[in-house]
């Protein structure tokens, strides 16, 4: 799924940093996380914080003790290895590694590893994760094939003011994703543009078609009107957003309409539940039930695949801003 | 204290090029030396086979536009050789015409750096080796289990190659041997080349735990002479590792993980951790024979060290054994001064010329988010503490990287302008040929590295990887005392980043010495952390210190078993063993150095945490005055003057002057480079003025 030669390229600092920013990642844990090694009778043999170094560890008495040894040393969570664990992992990761696979399934195969060693008791994490599950990389294949198929590209453009300050195409080529291409390589392939994006999204998806693949998805809008709509997810705003074309997704495959229906839904059972209470919530949303209803197929599909509703993880991963 | 020995300053023994036969391009004074021409390294990352040939020229000019007077490229070997067996540089693919790169480079007039591996990254897949290679068992290192040691590097994970390997040394000969030929009618003089360097950050491809790797057959038997050739007999062996069944060398293998449970059981896992320092300095003076004797000409021969270097078997100095210098790479994330100080100090006391063969300008994606200033901050750190060189990596954006200041297709981004800028002072400065003088020394023992680097409890979560996260050496330690009365490997590092919190609270300009490396010139005082174990040796360049007058501050434990456990004879050290870690014995002897001491504090920076680091030229004269505010915050910074004088920031063009102080406002984390000036004549004010 991700290609041996594939091409990232044509982002500057900015550029990239933002684009990171918006989608949440790069951020750091402010307080740390303890780690303590384990030996097989429940004694610490190593114990560190991650910001400051060796911690003492005598008197750790066991897993029931994280509680009050996170608050102790003021961390956020406390990760526990069994002495011996990491290197265990790692041969029997060399023994499983798919050497002919892409990244993609290599990294698929070490979370499989890890996994397998959490349940054993190997390695936990405290306070415990609700793990996603592991889907195998032919359901993820068959999942992409719907989110992004093959042959195609994803564009999203973000302005500030008449600026666009980041961008990205995704494209994905014989099944793999073979390119992620950010502004300069973009300008070089539309020209100037005028500064609106209302208007100058479709020279950008024009663009982008000619030179990379058919778009199968276009996000654009104000960087303020995205980072809004990320920190606070209230419901119907994204609808709203895309009703009066504050974010354009043009064109915009089917879940994506689901998923702007199910925001329209949110807040229509939250504006009944303001009102009147949970009475006859359901007559209430009953016209935008039926669309789901309509709609449900295709969204069915690539949760069934999958093993769980990307976009729910997406939206939980979008909004998690702490 | 001892406050007497303090007026002795020591003899001067400062980190030099290795002298060498008579030749065109030698590395000296913190620059090239071009048959009297001084060329230093500022220099620019642009990779020729992935910029567009069409791109070059502009791209090398706008290169040298920002300042710079060296382009700096790998030289792909997985990209060079072709599905046959052969090599092509440009017949067939004219991004590759390696010659015609150099030649361009210098019709624009700049000096050629070229980095051939045979190991490169590059962030290129299987880093720049060729699949046939790595895929070769004979070639692969191999792990304790006797399977392939892989390292998880996107876009593909990949089987590591074996530094001991003899056919991965043999397949390495014939691509540098390769390269030799193409490059040769370039050297200078007759053409712009006048850099090379061997490998790249030869740290066990980033698998460097101790017990990783190798067990290799051809590394089994590199170990096996290893313990001969330092303990001398079967025997000895048998006694220092209390291996009494051990029958030949043959039987004797290595340790496959930590076992030991007292301090003799330490004796065999210390020796494994020198064994791969040796390993890695053997595999890289292989390659150097092969350049040196396949180019036939002088060309100074150098190797860079990766991030989290300190936790790594090999020192600057063993690396740069049979090299002309060894540079660190910088790609620190964020705004934190003590690491870039920490790992700039380091370099500057070990390596003939401190200087950053990869000063991160940009990233690969998979580093996370940097910002422009984030870099500049950086190269503006580690110039403070001694930098005297940086090659910025990326000058010209490609293929997975971002945040080049030059966009692959030559032109210049925004972010140029403040590079251009602090280039120009670089060079305006002549800041190669400054130093940052030091009165004290914090001594790095090798051994407790090796310590830390043997009882680390994470496994392949190398140490490495903490190291980058800003923790000290040991801090993954295994909470074991082997007998001792401490567990040396947890204690020893916090000892040294306090005593260096607070002497730069103190405004005390200090030196961070790998001991193994040489004390900088004029140091009056050395601070070395000592247990009942340390190496023979140190103790013996300790007590020279001391002898030739020198003040040692040491402990908390007198010496009294060497490297092997053996009994160490007693050194006097000149005086008792202290806990270095007190507090108070800290803030004492602080105190009495800048009183009857007197020791130096330049242009005293206040309030604290604001410090300053001064560069002074060859007669003693301050050029250059760093001031740094590690904290977030704004703050107006009074920075003591010798006289009336005038501090320029070289980027912004601010002049900040005074008659005993000058004011200097200071967002930090933030570092300010200020050029010292003359008071300007003129009658306007200048800013930060005093009233």
């Amino acid at each position: 799924m991700i290609s041996d030669d594939i091409y990232f390229g044509g982002f500057d600092a900015e550029s990239w940093s933002t684009l990171l920013g918006l989608l949440g990642l790069g951020r750091r844990e402010a307080r740390g996380a303890i780690v303590i090694v384990e030996r097989d009778d429940g004694t610490a043999a190593a114990a560190l914080h991650t910001l400051t170094g060796a911690i003492a560890c005598e008197d750790y008495s066991g897993r029931q003790a994280l509680d009050a040894l996170c608050a102790r040393h003021d961390a956020e969570r406390a990760l526990v290895i069994k002495l011996g664990a990491p290197e265990t992992l790692t041969e029997r990761l060399t023994h499983e590694l798919p050497r002919d696979a892409d990244y993609f399934t290599q990294w698929l195969a070490m979370l499989g590893v890890l996994r397998a060693g959490q349940r054993e008791g190997l390695w936990t994490i405290h306070p415990a994760r609700r793990p996603l599950p592991l889907p195998r990389p032919a359901t993820v294949s068959a999942a992409l094939d719907r989110v992004l198929p093959d042959g195609h590209a994803w564009l999203v453009c973000i302005w500030e003011g008449d600026q666009l300050c980041t961008a990205a195409a995704l494209r994905r080529m014989h099944g793999c994703i073979d390119m992620l291409v950010g502004p300069d390589a973009i300008l070089d392939w539309t020209g100037p543009l005028g500064g609106d994006f209302r208007r100058d999204h479709r020279a950008l998806a024009g663009a982008v078609r000619r030179a990379l693949a058919p778009l199968h998805m276009g996000v654009f809008a104000q960087r303020s009107t995205l980072e809004a709509l990320l920190a606070n997810p209230a419901p119907g705003a994204w609808a709203a957003a895309i009703a009066v074309r504050d974010v354009i997704i043009d064109p915009a495959p089917p879940y994506v309409a689901v998923a702007a229906g199910a925001d329209v839904a949110r807040a229509a059972v939250q504006r009944a539940r303001d009102l009147f209470g949970d009475l006859e919530l359901l007559s209430l949303v009953e016209p935008t039930a039926s669309f789901l209803r309509r709609q449900i197929g295709s969204l069915g599909s690539v949760t069934e695949t999958l093993g769980f509703n990307p976009l729910q993880v997406l939206a939980e991963r979008l909004s998690r801003r702490d | 204290m001892g406050l007497s020995m303090l007026r002795a300053p020591m003899p001067a023994r400062r980190p030099s090029a290795r002298p060498k036969r008579a030749s065109a391009a030698v590395l000296n004074r913190g620059a090239l030396q071009l048959d009297g021409r001084e060329v230093p390294l500022w220099s620019g990352a642009l990779h020729y086979f992935r910029t567009e040939r069409g791109h070059w020229r502009r791209a090398l000019e706008s290169l040298r536009e920002l300042g710079l007077c060296m382009v700096e490229s790998y030289v792909p070997w997985g990209l060079h050789e072709t599905v046959d067996g052969g090599f092509d540089f440009g017949a067939r693919n004219p991004n590759l015409d390696l010659p015609a790169f150099i030649d361009l480079a210098g019709e624009l007039g700049l000096w050629v750096f070229l980095r051939p591996g045979p190991h490169i990254n590059a962030e290129l897949t299987r880093f720049g080796l060729p699949a046939r290679v790595l895929d070769d068992p004979r070639c692969q290192a191999l792990g304790r289990d006797g399977q392939p040691v892989v390292l998880p590097a996107p876009p593909r994970a990949f089987p590591v190659p074996s530094f001991a390997s003899h056919e991965f040394r043999r397949q390495s000969r014939h691509w540098l041997e390769t390269f030799a030929r193409q490059v040769t009618p370039k050297l200078y003089p007759n053409g712009p080349v006048v850099l090379l360097q061997v490998d790249n950050e030869a740290a066990f491809y980033f698998r460097d735990h101790a017990y990783d790797q190798d067990y290799h057959p051809d590394a089994i038997e590199a170990y096996r002479a290893f313990v001969k050739q330092r303990h001398g007999s079967l025997e000895q062996v048998r006694a220092r590792y209390a291996l009494e069944s051990l029958e030949s060398w043959d039987a004797l293998q290595p340790p496959q993980r930590f076992d030991a449970v007292d301090a003799q059981g330490l004796v065999r896992h210390l020796d494994w951790s020198w064994f791969q320092q040796s390993l890695v300095q053997d595999a890289l003076s292989d390659q150097v024979s092969v350049l040196r004797r396949a180019l036939g000409r002088q060309v100074p021969l150098v190797h860079n060290l990766p991030m989290g270097d300190a936790a790594l078997p090999h020192s600057i100095r063993a690396v740069q054994s049979t090299l002309d210098a060894v540079g660190l790479d910088y790609y620190h994330a964020g705004r934190s001064v003590t690491p870039i100080r920490d790992r700039t100090l380091r370099l500057a006391s070990a390596s003939a010329l401190p200087f950053a063969p990869e000063l991160g300008v940009g990233a690969p994606p998979w580093f996370g988010p940097r910002r422009d200033r984030d870099a500049l901050f950086i190269a503006l750190c580690a110039c403070a503490f001694g930098l005297r060189g940086m090659n910025l990596y990326m000058a010209v954006d490609r293929d997975r990287w971002f945040g080049a200041p030059i966009a692959a297709d030559g032109g210049p981004r925004s972010a140029a302008e403040p590079w251009r800028r602090l280039l120009s002072a670089l060079r305006a400065l002549r800041f190669h040929s400054l130093e940052r003088r030091t009165e004290i020394a914090l001594q790095l023992p090798r051994e407790y590295a090796h310590l830390a680097r043997v009882t680390h409890a994470l496994g392949s979560l190398s140490p490495n990887l903490f190291g980058l996260a800003g923790l000290p050496l040991g801090a993954t330690s295994l909470a074991e005392r082997f007998g001792f009365a401490e567990d040396i490997q947890r204690r020893w590092a916090p000892v040294l980043d306090a005593w260096m919190a607070r002497l730069q609270n103190a405004g005390l300009p200090f030196a961070l010495v790998d001991s193994d490396a040489p004390l900088p010139a004029g140091t009056r005082v050395l601070i070395a952390p000592c247990y009942e174990l340390a190496d023979a040796t140190r103790v013996a360049e300790l007590q020279r210190f001391v002898d030739a007058g020198g003040q040692l501050l040491y402990g908390p434990q007198r010496p009294s078993l060497d490297g092997v456990l053996a009994p160490l004879d007693a050194p006097a050290l000149g005086g008792a063993a202290q806990r270095l870690d007190d507090p108070a014995l800290q803030a004492a002897s602080i105190d009495a150095w800048l009183g009857e001491a007197a020791l130096q504090r330049p242009f005293l920076a206040s309030p604290a945490p604001v410090f300053s680091s001064v560069h002074v030229d060859a007669d003693g004269e301050p050029r250059v005055v760093f001031l740094i505010q590690p904290m977030p915050g704004f703050v107006e910074a009074q920075v003591a003057l010798p006289r009336a004088l005038e501090l320029r920031d070289v980027l912004t063009d601010q002049r900040f002057a005074g008659e005993h102080t000058a004011t200097v406002p200071m967002v930090g984390p933030g570092c300010r480079m200020l050029e010292v000036c003359e008071p300007q004549t003129d009658s306007s004010p200048p800013s930060g003025a005093e009233p």
